[in-house]
């Protein structure tokens, strides 16, 4: 269900950035989210197809590239992925780990014409 | 034409959230947010940890409730500022609501401020409210496997409840299994085995408030 919060501030996002680029049209947009978002794809896929609707972005696609988890440990420094929800250190089995990718939910892109046809 | 953006989509969130804990460290006040799916014993828990600490210190909950004020009426009895947020049935609280919750309040007077989120697993994780710590509230009926099959709110919590300890002769739950699970998602994550119906284990979950509000008093952060 946090997939229409999320849409709802994406799309805020997005209507202010084509205002600002003078879009007509948004064509896609490219979205980038840590697998520890926990983000259920055809949920957030619906909710964009929904907010969409009658705006400048309808039958736009959403694309969504989800970014793995990985740890940095804290005792030997190296960096490991999170194999089975294990937030262990893949070198020395230190669970004093610091997550540094799988938070992220970040807008990348918009695709779309200006008023130029551009 | 293609316009790189690379901005947070929760972004706002995520201001306010800074601006009411920036709020709270001021008044050194330690809000911590009650996660947990609905039944886990959430309100009992607040009940109990109220009934002990009330007294003491001065308190005031946040209730989170998709529809009704029935949590909040229950909390009536402790004579402490309750704030109410319907969320219409969002399925989770966000740091603009609890941040007019925070203006009824009064926060000099205030040392512990608990939120109860709405029942679920998932979305109450992923939203910072500006709180302290996260509390996982579990219970064991609902299972071993829920840190497994939940682990971002085992990940971002600083504290968990695993509640109804006394049911556990009688449904199936493996303690060694849920704790060897904590320990692959948060091998520092403190687990209490409580029942708040049962008064079972209560008081090492009251001391590890205690140390936090002392801490946050020292340093204005746990």
């Amino acid at each position: 269900m946090h997939e229409f919060s999320i849409i709802t501030e994406l799309f805020k996002i997005m209507e202010e950035t084509a205002h600002a680029h003078n879009l007509v049209k948004v064509e896609s947009v490219i979205i980038h989210a840590g697998a520890l978002r926990q983000i259920h794809k055809a949920a957030l896929l619906a909710a964009w197809q929904e907010i969409t609707q009658s705006t400048i972005a309808e039958n736009s696609t959403l694309e969504l590239t989800v970014l793995p988890a990985r740890i940095r440990c804290l005792n030997c420094r190296k960096e490991s992925g999170v194999e089975d929800i294990c937030f262990v250190c893949g070198f020395c089995s230190s669970g004093e780990v610091e997550v540094i990718q799988g938070n992220e939910l970040i807008l990348h892109t918009i695709r779309g014409e200006n008023s130029h046809g551009d | 034409m293609e316009i790189k953006i690379i901005k947070k989509i929760l972004g706002s969130n995520e201001k306010k959230a800074a601006e009411n804990r920036r709020l709270l460290d001021t008044h050194k006040v330690f809000m911590i947010n009650l996660i947990g799916s609905p039944g886990a014993g959430k309100t009992s828990m607040l009940e109990k940890t109220l009934g002990q600490l009330a007294g003491k210190y001065s308190c005031a909950v946040i209730e989170g409730d998709i529809a009704t004020d029935r949590d909040a009426r229950r909390l009536q009895k402790y004579n402490i500022p309750v704030a109410l947020i319907n969320t219409d049935g969002a399925c989770h609280l966000e740091a603009v609501s609890v941040a007019e919750a925070l203006a009824g309040f009064n926060l000099p007077e205030t040392d512990f401020i608990f939120i109860e989120n709405v029942g679920n697993l998932v979305c109450p994780a992923e939203f910072d409210l500006g709180e302290h710590a996260k509390c996982a509230v579990a219970s064991v009926p609902e299972g071993d496997d829920k840190p497994a099959k939940y682990p971002g709110l085992f990940r971002a919590a600083s504290v968990c409840l695993l509640n109804k300890i006394d049911l556990a002769p009688y449904v199936k739950f493996d303690v060694a299994k849920f704790l060897a699970d904590i320990k692959n998602i948060k091998s520092d994550l403190p687990v209490f085995q409580v029942s708040a119906a049962g008064n079972i284990n209560l008081d090492e979950w009251i001391e590890w408030l205690e140390k936090c509000v002392k801490k946050n008093n020292a340093t204005g952060q746990i």
